[in-house]
């Protein structure tokens, strides 16, 4: 036997599944209510009651991914709706994050105090194809510059004023990615994704005190990559979760897109 | 780098001519998106944008331009497109008509250069030069 721990830290559970990876076999599950003060409290109730179900065992690793705490919530900036604002909600998406709101166009004074009082996570500034249009992207710098917001900004914007929009927000915490839509109708979204998945460890899943060493991925994601890896021997798939908050459904997309389509 | 969006409007699928306007813009040193065919009015306007296009370049050859044209221009000025140029080119009205009278028509919907059927792409080039002093 080969026993792994997977845990799920949700909002309301944090629940957990003993798995005998080697013969493929659930050991048994367990789930405690989730503790805000500091989430190794419930993490021990429900280890204790999983022990109950399965005796001692001595689990070869542990993984977990994360909702707790509302998961991870971003603002989405992007410049057309149709085109790199919609990429931009999709890479937030596909990241496994919750789109708090997402602006189009230039920002006003009254969106900027809007995105305050929102108060995500991070923020993703979009805007402009390649060698395209800058005037947005640079506009909407100028204007979060300003913003009470010291979370992370991602720009992933029109690559040509990407360095001078990260100049316009010095002192804030900026991240260069490369452009969601780097050419009319081309998505770009894996830097984005990855970049939004690696800030969400090293930074926001400890804010919210989580082991950055245990978390691999917020839930959605988690759920989407189960989904994927599923669906490479049974076909086409579709999960609707249930879950207490806005149910999340996702249908990962024909094997070789590594696209999938993630709403809530 | 002056840059160009292209396609075909409406529901006209006539692809070849826009293969070759595409080749030789971009032979011509035009940076070009090229939309290809059945592209909407909103279509151009939003790649524009994101592109911060020069020019916007429609085909048209199945005779109902002029009915996929209308309020073009007025759509480029509420998407802060001031001053966009507008070509237009083909066979962009039904039937036989007089390309004075055609020409009119079209510049008086906002289009700044409106070419007649068998126009050759090198005098669109020659005007984009002339238009935009390049």
């Amino acid at each position: 036997m080969r026993a792994m721990k997977f845990i799920d830290f949700g909002s309301t559970f944090t629940k957990i599944t003993a798995i005998d990876v080697e013969n493929a076999a659930i050991l048994g599950c367990a789930q405690a209510f989730t503790t805000v003060g500091g989430i190794g409290v419930g993490l021990h109730e429900a280890e204790k009651r999983l022990e109950a179900i399965t005796g001692p065992i001595v689990y070869e690793k542990t993984l977990a991914c994360s909702s707790a705490a509302g998961g991870l919530s971003i603002v989405a900036i992007g410049l057309v709706p149709s085109l790199t604002e919609k990429a931009a909600r999709l890479a937030c998406f596909g990241a496994g994050a919750k789109v708090l709101k997402s602006y189009s166009f230039e920002l006003t004074e009254g969106d900027v105090a809007e995105i305050e009082g929102l108060a995500p996570d991070l923020l993703l500034l979009t805007g402009g194809i390649d060698g395209g249009n800058s005037k947005a992207v640079l506009h909407n710098a100028k204007m979060l510059s300003h913003a009470l917001f010291e979370r992370d900004i991602i720009v992933a914007g029109n690559r040509a004023v990407a360095s001078r929009v990260a100049q316009i927000l010095r002192g804030k915490k900026v991240e260069v990615c490369e452009n969601v839509m780097p050419a009319f109708g081309v998505l770009n979204l894996e830097p984005v994704k990855e970049k939004i998945r690696s800030l969400f460890l090293s930074r926001m899943a400890f804010a919210k005190g989580l082991d950055q060493n245990q978390v691999l991925m917020p839930t959605p994601a988690a759920v989407m990559e189960a989904l994927k890896t599923l669906s490479s021997s049974w076909g086409d798939l579709m999960a609707i979760d249930l879950g207490g908050a806005p149910p999340p459904m996702c249908i990962p997309l024909p094997a070789g897109t590594h696209q999938g389509i993630m709403s809530s | 780098m002056i840059k160009l969006i292209l396609g075909v409007i409406g529901s006209d699928v006539h692809a070849v001519g826009n293969k070759i306007l595409y080749h030789v813009f971009t032979e011509n040193g035009f940076l070009v998106t090229n939309l290809g065919v059945m592209v909407s009015q909103e279509e151009f306007i939003e790649a524009a944008i994101e592109a911060a296009a020069d020019a916007i370049i429609v085909s048209s050859l199945y005779g109902h331009g002029e009915l996929d044209c209308r309020g073009f221009r007025d759509k480029c000025q509420e998407a802060g497109l001031d001053g966009i140029l507008l070509y237009v080119g083909g066979n962009i009205v039904v039937g036989k008509q007089s390309f004075d009278e055609v020409k009119r028509r079209f510049m008086a919907m906002g289009f700044d250069r409106v070419f007649p059927p068998g126009t050759s792409p090198e005098e669109a080039v020659v005007c984009l030069r002339e238009d935009l002093g390049w």
